[in-house]
């Protein structure tokens, strides 16, 4: 697993995709801010933060695209399979590698709330809490990316598929706004709601409920991409 | 050492292997060859581990290929006809990363990254991004990352596919350099580089195996006689009246000679016979100088094509079905001319 997270990580640096990613992802974080922060005067970094959201419907799915994509280009994939290599190494390897190029933008990030809270715009706990949420979404959704991802061998349809998944998170919450659901399942959906989850933290309440399930959710997926991965080992 | 036992891969209806069964012992170059389609690469594929068989086993030393993956793999090192190889790392730190996946000891990757590239003479393209490597570089890095993890068995598909002359010479040698104290499997459409290289051949046609053995073995298999190329000096009668006293080489021809004088033949000899002492013998006892004489090589073309072309009678069975339901009709027009076997 150490190797592959290596030369994933290494690949992700020396492509393009890394750097672009981070660089995104501190954009959006930028115009955020720049709006929320700096020209509504808003003392709540968090509140920005909540916002970025949107930045990983697109940011995700081409970071979990990239194994595909170098797969395809450099023709190893049938290859990796005669190497003495279990394919779960192989898919936690390459989720740690996408995994650690988020984790630098939310690094980056961190940095914010200092700058902001120097001229009395952040409170720092809630921040920083609204950055570990941040990371955490990231990580489930990655790890929900990388199974869309195994499941083709097209970059193009690997980043749709991602987009697709991500969007259809909203479900829940579009359901309980909008559709006449009531009882028992409008408390659960937005319990098991990613996004509503996010909104929570994001708002300054930090539950370990949330991080329990974005966990769960992270595991989920990934026990799925093995799954896949498995299957394509066996063709 | 290797045991394919029924080995079977079928795609829905197609059969691209049908029922493998064959023992490769250690220490031996083996040659698969055969025509496209045959089945070379679904064999390779599958005695990798990068193909799950649809039946039958491959065990490697003794370990199941799919039962006991992890154990197996670490006897094989594979180079497949796209040498798989990472466009954005330089040879050295692309070998290292492979030398970590077969689990060689960290301490160990460095002089066995080092030792592979010197073999392949690759030491002085380390720092260069493979992107910007030559084919015949890319290949020995290809081979290299075989090599890595000392695997015994070492399988090569296509090794010199697309490249120049010079390079493939480079890499015949170098294979034949890395044989020592492995088992050595390489396919090729290239008759002449397997005919120089392997010890064994395995034919295939058609997803079968129909023959293994030395290049002289399958020769014998298809023709139990041999040529024997004669040039005397004297008259051409003279000769040919020797010759016909001969039991076992009545079966002969007069070719061309080259120098004024002499008579050369082309004599079919029984395999194994005495008739070629004897016609020796009797050139001399009639005063015939023997100034040319040559035992005709079987060419590996010739072997690959008897054994995998179809049977002369299966031919002529196809033609005469041909000819009873003719594929097109004959078009009679002032531009399009039609032959009588469909091609026009």
């Amino acid at each position: 697993m150490n190797a592959i997270f290596k030369r994933e990580f290494r690949s992700y640096m020396n492509n393009v995709i890394g750097p672009v990613i981070v660089a995104l992802l501190l954009v959006a974080a930028g115009v955020m801010i720049t709006v929320n922060n700096v020209l509504l005067g808003s003392a709540h970094f968090e509140y920005s933060m909540s916002m970025m959201q949107l930045a990983l419907i697109v940011a995700i799915p081409v970071l979990a695209m990239h194994p595909v994509a170098e797969e395809r280009k450099s023709r190893v994939d049938r290859w990796m399979r005669s190497l003495p290599i279990r394919p779960i190494s192989i898919v936690l390897g390459r989720y740690a590698a996408a995994l650690c190029v988020y984790a630098i933008a939310c690094a980056v990030l961190a940095v914010y709330p200092i700058v902001l809270g120097m001229v009395g715009l952040a409170n720092a706990v809630s921040s920083y809490t609204a950055i570990i949420g941040f990371f955490l979404l990231g990580a489930a959704l990655l790890a929900l990316c990388s199974f869309t991802s195994a499941l083709t061998a097209s970059p193009v349809i690997a980043v749709l598929l991602g987009i697709g998944g991500v969007l259809l998170l909203h479900l829940p919450d579009l359901l309980v706004s909008y559709a006449p659901v009531s009882g028992a399942l409008a408390r659960i959906l937005p319990k098991l709601s990613l996004l509503t989850r996010y909104s929570i933290i994001c708002s300054g309440v930090f539950e370990w409920s949330s991080v329990l399930l974005y966990l769960s959710f992270t595991v989920f997926f990934l026990a799925l991409t093995w799954l896949v991965v498995c299957r394509k080992h066996r063709a | 050492m290797i045991e394919i036992k029924q080995l079977t891969k079928r795609y829905g209806e197609r059969i691209a292997l049908n029922g493998l069964d064959v023992k490769l012992m250690n220490g031996k170059i083996y040659g698969l060859l055969g025509p496209n389609g045959a089945g070379k690469s679904t064999t390779m594929n599958m005695m990798t581990g990068c193909l799950t068989p649809t039946s039958g086993s491959v065990r490697i030393n003794g370990f199941d290929i799919v039962e006991q993956p992890l154990e197996a793999k670490r006897f094989i090192g594979y180079l497949p006809e796209q040498p798989p190889l990472y466009p954005d790392m330089t040879p050295e730190e692309y070998l290292c990363f492979i030398a970590e996946v077969k689990g060689v000891a960290p301490e160990r990757v460095m002089r066995q990254v080092s030792e592979v590239m010197e073999m392949t003479n690759i030491t002085d393209r380390k720092d260069t991004l493979i992107r910007h490597l030559s084919k015949g570089y890319g290949q020995r890095v290809g081979i290299a990352q075989a090599m890595l993890g000392n695997p015994e068995i070492i399988i090569l598909d296509e090794p010199t596919v697309g490249l120049d002359p010079k390079q493939i010479v480079e890499i015949r040698e170098l294979i034949r350099r890395m044989s020592e104290g492995r088992t050595v499997i390489i396919s090729s459409h290239i008759l002449a580089e397997i005919s120089e290289l392997c010890d064994e051949l395995l034919v295939l046609s058609g997803g079968s195996l129909v023959a293994k053995g030395t290049l002289e073995e399958l020769d014998a298999m298809i023709d139990s006689t041999e040529t024997l190329l004669l040039t005397v000096r004297g008259d051409r009668e003279g000769v040919c009246a020797v010759l016909d006293g001969i039991e076992g080489a009545g079966d002969y021809e007069v070719v061309e000679s080259a120098e004024q004088g002499t008579v050369s033949l082309k004599i079919r000899l029984e395999r194994g016979s005495e008739a070629r002492d004897t016609v020796v013998f009797r050139m001399v006892e009639h005063h015939y100088a023997v100034v040319a004489m040559e035992l005709e090589q079987q060419t590996l073309e010739r072997v690959f094509l008897a054994l995998t072309e179809p049977a002369p009678a299966a031919v002529r069975e196809e033609a005469a079905e041909e000819a009873e339901t003719p594929e097109c009709e004959v078009v009679d027009s002032e531009n399009d001319q039609t032959k009588e076997d469909g091609e026009i």
